[in-house]
């Protein structure tokens, strides 16, 4: 994300919110971003972009949280192996 | 495939077969399916790894076929959808947040409103948010634009914020 496309579009726009709550802007640019919704809010009292921003943010956490520690479970892990195992044979005597 | 390629695809079956089989169940809803999701995606892999370019991603590229036939399986059965199992087996614990909108909002009905969403959205949110995957890898996977990928997940998620907001 470019600092100088900024100021084209508006603060609540898709593309800064996504990148600033995926953490894909430098912190440079986040700092920039977070000024003109601050700026946002004095000039034309907008709380939209700062809402959304805030509500993404918790929602990325509590999608994070739900992150299952699964592992292939140790059955699947020496079937596949077998399987894997017996189409190279296959492939051997073909 | 030559012993080379056998101990690199061994290689990569032991390095992502955790990944592929986390991604299997959060796409598929419950263990027995996800098996059978990611047997079939290391099988399909296998056939085909004389197609997979030496200086790609191998978690993208199976991570695509395992989408592709799980998208071909829900079209021909729609009725494998049970997100009880996926409810069940996650604490319900419950988010500490400050905000009206998530505020006693429980991880399981996080949960439950993420089954809901279109599938589009459904698996851009799985991969960013659950997998934590960049959306460099998330546009291979979905071999769409990573425009298209950040459009999916704001609408995504305005739709989650939306029906998580009912809760207040």
């Amino acid at each position: 994300m470019n600092s100088n496309i900024f100021s084209p579009l508006g603060c609540c726009d898709e593309r800064l919110v996504t990148d600033f709550v995926d953490k894909r802007m430098t912190k440079k640019e986040a700092t920039l971003y977070l000024r003109k919704i601050e700026n946002c809010a004095k000039v034309k009292n907008c709380q939209r972009c700062k809402k959304l921003l805030d509500d993404f943010t918790i929602l990325k956490e509590g999608c994070t949280s739900m992150k299952q520690p699964l592992v292939m479970p140790d059955t699947l892990e020496h079937k596949l192996l077998n399987r894997l195992h017996e189409a190279l044979i296959q492939t051997k005597n073909k | 495939m030559n012993q080379e390629d056998i101990a690199l695809f061994e290689r990569y079956f032991l390095e992502y077969k955790d990944d592929v089989y986390r991604v299997a169940y959060y796409f598929t809803r419950n263990k027995d399916d996800a098996e059978d999701l990611a047997q079939d995606a290391f099988m399909r892999a296998y056939r085909f790894f004389y197609r997979f370019h030496r200086d790609s991603n191998f978690k993208s590229w199976i991570l695509r076929i395992m989408r592709n036939i799980y998208l071909t399986n829900v079209q021909k059965n729609k009725s494998t959808i049970n997100a009880d199992e996926l409810i069940q087996s996650t604490a319900t614990s419950t988010i500490n947040v400050e905000s009206n909108f998530l505020q006693g909002i429980q991880i399981k009905q996080i949960q439950k409103a993420i089954e809901k969403l279109p599938e589009d959205f459904r698996e851009v949110i799985i991969l960013c948010d659950l997998e934590s995957l960049p959306y460099e890898q998330i546009a291979e996977i979905l071999k769409i634009p990573i425009g298209t990928v950040r459009s999916r997940l704001h609408r995504g998620r305005l739709l989650l914020k939306e029906r998580l907001t009912v809760h207040e």
